[in-house]
C-alpha cells in the first residue's frame, strides 16, 4: 500500500494511505507535484501542513478515514446539483463525531477542511457554525462562542444601527 | 443506518483516532516541548535585558493577547504550544474574522443566510464587529467584475451596501449617525440613487424636480463630507435634469463629492446625458480630483463627456479594472485613452464599435502590455472583421484566460479564417463565450487550454468548408464531434436566442445531457 507522511504545523508525523490522502484535493495536489518532481516511483511523499495543528489534523484524518468510500464531492459542488443541504450529506457518525467539540475547535477545522480542500467536513462544520447563529438570540450566540459584551456606552446600540442602515433599502 | 463505530471511542482511545486502519500516528514523541520562556527569548535576541518577572503567568499574556489585533492573535496562537494552549478557550472568539468566508460561502449555497444574520454577528463583541469591518469588505470580489464573478465559487459573497434614494432617507441617516465618531458603513459601501416622486409633481414638474434634487444633491455633499472617507465603494447614478447650466449645477456635484471619497477603490457612474459637447467643455475647465486607490472603474453613460472626464483624470494608472459602456452615438467623441495606460490592467469589459475597439488596444507595442485575465468585447458593428479582433486580443496572449464576446461578424471574415486556417494565439484561453455567434467553430479548435465554451447562437448557418458538426447537432452535442476537435473541452454550453428553450450543457466526463441553470 503506497503511502504519504503529512506532518501537521508541530511536528506530528501521520502515515496515511495515498489512497484516503487523495481524497482532500490539496494532498491530492502535492503527491501528485511530488510525483511528477520525484525520480523514485517508491519513494515516500512527504507533507508539511504548516497551517494546522496536529490535533486538528488528526481530527480531518480521521473524518477522511469514515467517510472514505464516500463520492468525492467537487469543490463548487451545490443545491443546484443535487446535493441540496449540507445536513442531507450527515450521518449519525457525523453528528457524533463534532457533538463533543468544542466551537473552538470546529473553527479550527473549518479552517483546515478549507486549507485541505475536504468539500465535505467543510459543509458540515460550517452548518454546525451557522446553526450556532441562525435564529439564535444575543445571548445564546455569545454562550455559545464564550464571548463578552464588551461594547462601551452606546457602542452596541450604534453597531445595531449601522446594521438597520445597511439592511433597509 | 447508524455507523457501527463511533468517533466518541477513537478519540478517547490513547494512540488517536488515526491509529484506525489505513494510517497510524509515528513519531508521538516528537511533538516538540513548548520551548522555556528564556528560550524563546534568546530566540529573540533580548537575553540582555533583565528578567521579566511574569515571563509565564498566563493571566499577563492573556491581557496582552486581549489587546491584539486580529491578526496578532493568530500568530500568537501559534507561538508554541503552551500559548495555544492558554488562548484554547477563546478559539471561538478570535478565529472569528478567519471563518468568515468559508462559512458565507458554503451558507450561501446551502441556507438562506441573509444580510440581517450575516450583520448580526457584528453586534457580538467589539472584536467580532472590528473584525468584521476590517475583512469584510476588503473581500476583493467587491471589486470585480460580473464576469470574473461569473461561475467562480470563492467570489460570491453578499453585497453590504447604504442604499440612499431620497432625501429623506439621507436626512434620517444624518439625523441618526450625528454623533457617530467612526464608519458607519459596514460594507464601506455607498450608492446614490435618487427616485424623484414623479406623480406628485404634475402640476410643477420642472421646478419642483429641479429643487428636490439640489435639495438631495445638498445632503449627498454634507453625507460625503463627513463621512466620505471611510468609503471604498461609491455607486452615482446621475440624470442630470433640465438646461445646460442645471447639468452645470449636477457636474459641479458630482466633482465635489469626488473631492470627499479620497479612499475609494470601486467607482460606479451610471448617468444619461444629452448635452455631450458643453459637459465635455466643463470637465476641461474643471477636471475631476484623481482618487489614487482606485482598483475598479464602471461607466456606463450615454455621455463621452464623462468618459472622457472621469478616465482622464479621476483614474490612476494602476486601475486593474475598467468597465466602459457607452452609446454608438457617444463614440464619435470619445478621446479613448490607450490600453497601455493602464499597465496593471486585469480585467475589462468594454462596448465599443470595433473601430474604437481597435483604437483602445492600439500602441501595444509600447511595453509593459498590461497583464488581462478577464476580458469582455462588446461590438455594435456588423462590419466586424473577425480576424482582426481576435488578432487584437492577441495582445493579451501571455495572460488572457477568460473571454466573453458579443459581436456580428461580417460572412467574408468568418469565411475567410475557415480558408486560412487561421489560428488564433491565445494559449492560457480557458473559458470562452460567444454571443450571438452564428460562424464556424473551426477557428477555436486550436485553442490548446481551452475547457469551457459556451455559444448564444443566432440562426447558426451551415459551413460547407467547417469540419467541426454543430448545425444540426444542437440538441445533441455529444455525437458532435467537437469533443475530439478541441481534446482540452470538458464543458460546453449551447443556448439558442429563442430564451423559450432552455440551454443544455454538456461535460466530458459525463457525455450525457444535464439541465442548464
Amino acid at each position: 500500500m503506497a503511502l504519504v507522511r503529512v506532518i501537521s504545523s508541530d511536528g506530528a508525523a501521520f502515515l496515511v494511505s495515498q489512497r484516503l490522502a487523495k481524497r482532500s484535493g490539496k494532498l491530492k495536489t502535492e503527491i501528485e507535484t511530488f510525483r511528477k518532481s520525484s525520480d523514485n516511483s517508491e519513494a515516500q511523499p512527504e507533507i508539511r501542513i504548516v497551517t494546522i495543528r496536529a490535533e486538528i489534523l488528526r481530527l480531518v484524518l480521521q473524518w477522511l478515514q469514515q467517510h472514505q468510500n464516500d463520492p468525492v464531492l467537487p469543490a463548487n459542488q451545490n443545491e443546484q446539483d443535487g446535493r441540496g443541504d449540507a445536513e442531507m450529506g450527515q450521518s449519525q457518525w457525523d453528528r457524533d463525531f463534532l457533538a463533543p467539540m468544542d466551537l473552538g475547535i470546529v473553527m479550527e477545522l473549518i479552517l483546515a477542511a478549507n486549507h485541505l480542500e475536504v468539500k465535505g467536513l467543510l459543509d458540515i462544520t460550517c452548518k454546525l457554525v451557522e446553526s450556532k447563529i441562525t435564529g439564535r438570540t444575543v445571548d445564546e450566540i455569545r454562550t455559545a462562542f464564550k464571548l463578552k459584551s464588551d461594547f462601551k456606552g452606546n457602542e452596541e446600540e450604534q453597531t445595531r444601527l449601522e446594521n438597520r442602515w445597511c439592511v433597509e433599502n | 443506518m447508524r455507523d457501527r463505530s463511533s468517533p466518541r471511542d477513537s478519540v478517547r482511545t490513547a494512540d488517536s483516532a488515526v491509529a484506525i486502519e489505513n494510517f497510524s500516528v509515528k513519531n508521538k514523541g516528537r511533538i516538540e516541548e513548548p520551548a522555556s520562556f528564556e528560550t524563546k527569548m534568546k530566540h529573540m535576541e533580548v537575553a540582555a535585558y533583565p528578567h521579566f518577572p511574569s515571563d509565564n503567568i498566563a493571566e499577563v499574556w492573556l491581557n496582552i493577547f486581549d489587546k491584539l489585533e486580529a491578526d496578532d492573535k493568530i500568530t500568537f496562537s501559534k507561538t508554541c504550544h503552551e500559548w495555544n494552549n492558554w488562548v484554547a478557550s477563546r478559539r471561538a472568539y478570535f478565529l472569528f474574522s478567519e471563518i468568515l468566508f468559508p462559512v458565507v460561502h458554503m451558507l450561501k449555497q446551502t441556507t438562506n443566510l441573509r444580510k440581517r444574520e450575516l450583520l448580526r454577528c457584528r453586534t457580538m463583541c467589539r472584536s467580532w464587529t472590528n473584525d468584521f469591518d476590517r475583512v469584510y469588505p476588503a473581500h476583493p470580489s467587491h471589486l470585480f467584475l460580473e464576469n470574473e464573478i461569473d461561475g467562480v465559487e470563492e467570489y460570491e459573497i453578499i453585497k453590504l451596501e447604504n442604499h440612499f434614494t431620497s432625501t429623506q432617507r439621507i436626512q434620517r441617516f444624518l439625523e441618526e449617525m450625528h454623533s457617530h465618531p467612526g464608519n458607519p458603513f459596514p460594507g464601506r459601501s455607498i450608492r446614490f440613487q435618487y427616485e424623484s416622486p414623479t406623480l406628485e409633481m404634475q402640476g410643477q414638474r420642472r421646478a419642483g424636480i429641479l429643487r428636490l434634487m439640489r435639495e438631495y444633491y445638498a445632503l449627498v455633499s454634507q453625507l460625503l463630507e463627513k463621512y466620505g472617507s471611510h468609503l471604498h465603494m461609491a455607486n452615482f447614478d446621475i440624470y442630470p435634469y433640465g438646461s445646460w447650466m442645471e447639468f452645470m449645477e449636477t457636474y459641479n456635484y458630482f466633482r465635489h463629492w469626488l473631492l470627499h471619497i479620497p479612499n475609494l477603490k470601486k467607482l460606479v457612474v451610471v448617468e444619461d446625458n444629452c448635452h455631450n459637447s458643453l459637459s465635455d467643455e466643463f470637465f476641461r475647465q474643471n477636471t475631476l480630483p484623481q482618487l489614487p486607490h482606485l482598483e475598479t472603474v464602471w461607466i456606463d453613460s450615454t455621455s463621452h463627456a464623462i468618459w472622457n472626464g472621469v478616465l482622464e483624470a479621476c483614474v490612476p494608472s494602476n486601475v486593474k479594472r475598467l468597465y466602459l459602456l457607452s452609446s454608438l452615438g457617444a463614440m464619435k467623441h470619445l478621446r479613448i485613452p490607450e490600453i497601455a495606460y493602464f499597465p496593471n490592467l486585469e480585467a475589462f469589459e468594454v462596448r465599443l464599435s470595433g473601430k474604437y475597439l481597435e483604437r483602445f488596444l492600439n500602441n501595444l507595442d509600447a511595453a509593459p502590455i498590461p497583464l488581462v485575465r478577464t476580458a469582455t468585447v462588446d461590438c455594435w458593428e456588423y462590419e466586424l472583421d473577425f480576424g482582426r479582433m481576435f488578432r487584437s486580443l492577441e495582445a493579451f496572449a501571455g495572460s488572457l484566460t477568460d473571454l466573453t464576446v458579443w459581436a456580428y461578424f461580417t460572412e467574408d471574415s468568418l469565411r475567410d479564417a475557415i480558408e486560412t486556417e487561421i489560428d488564433i494565439h491565445l494559449p492560457k484561453l480557458e473559458r470562452l463565450k460567444l454571443m450571438y455567434y452564428y460562424g464556424p467553430l473551426d477557428p477555436f479548435c486550436k485553442l490548446p487550454a481551452l475547457k469551457f465554451l459556451s455559444i448564444l447562437y443566432d440562426g447558426f448557418q451551415q459551413w460547407e468548408e467547417s469540419s467541426v458538426d454543430f448545425c444540426g447537432f444542437e440538441g445533441r452535442m455529444e455525437e458532435s464531434n467537437i469533443w475530439e476537435m478541441i481534446p482540452s473541452l470538458q464543458e460546453l454550453h449551447i443556448q439558442s436566442n429563442d430564451l423559450n428553450h432552455a440551454g443544455k450543457s454538456y461535460h466530458r466526463e459525463k457525455l450525457q445531457l444535464s439541465p442548464s441553470e
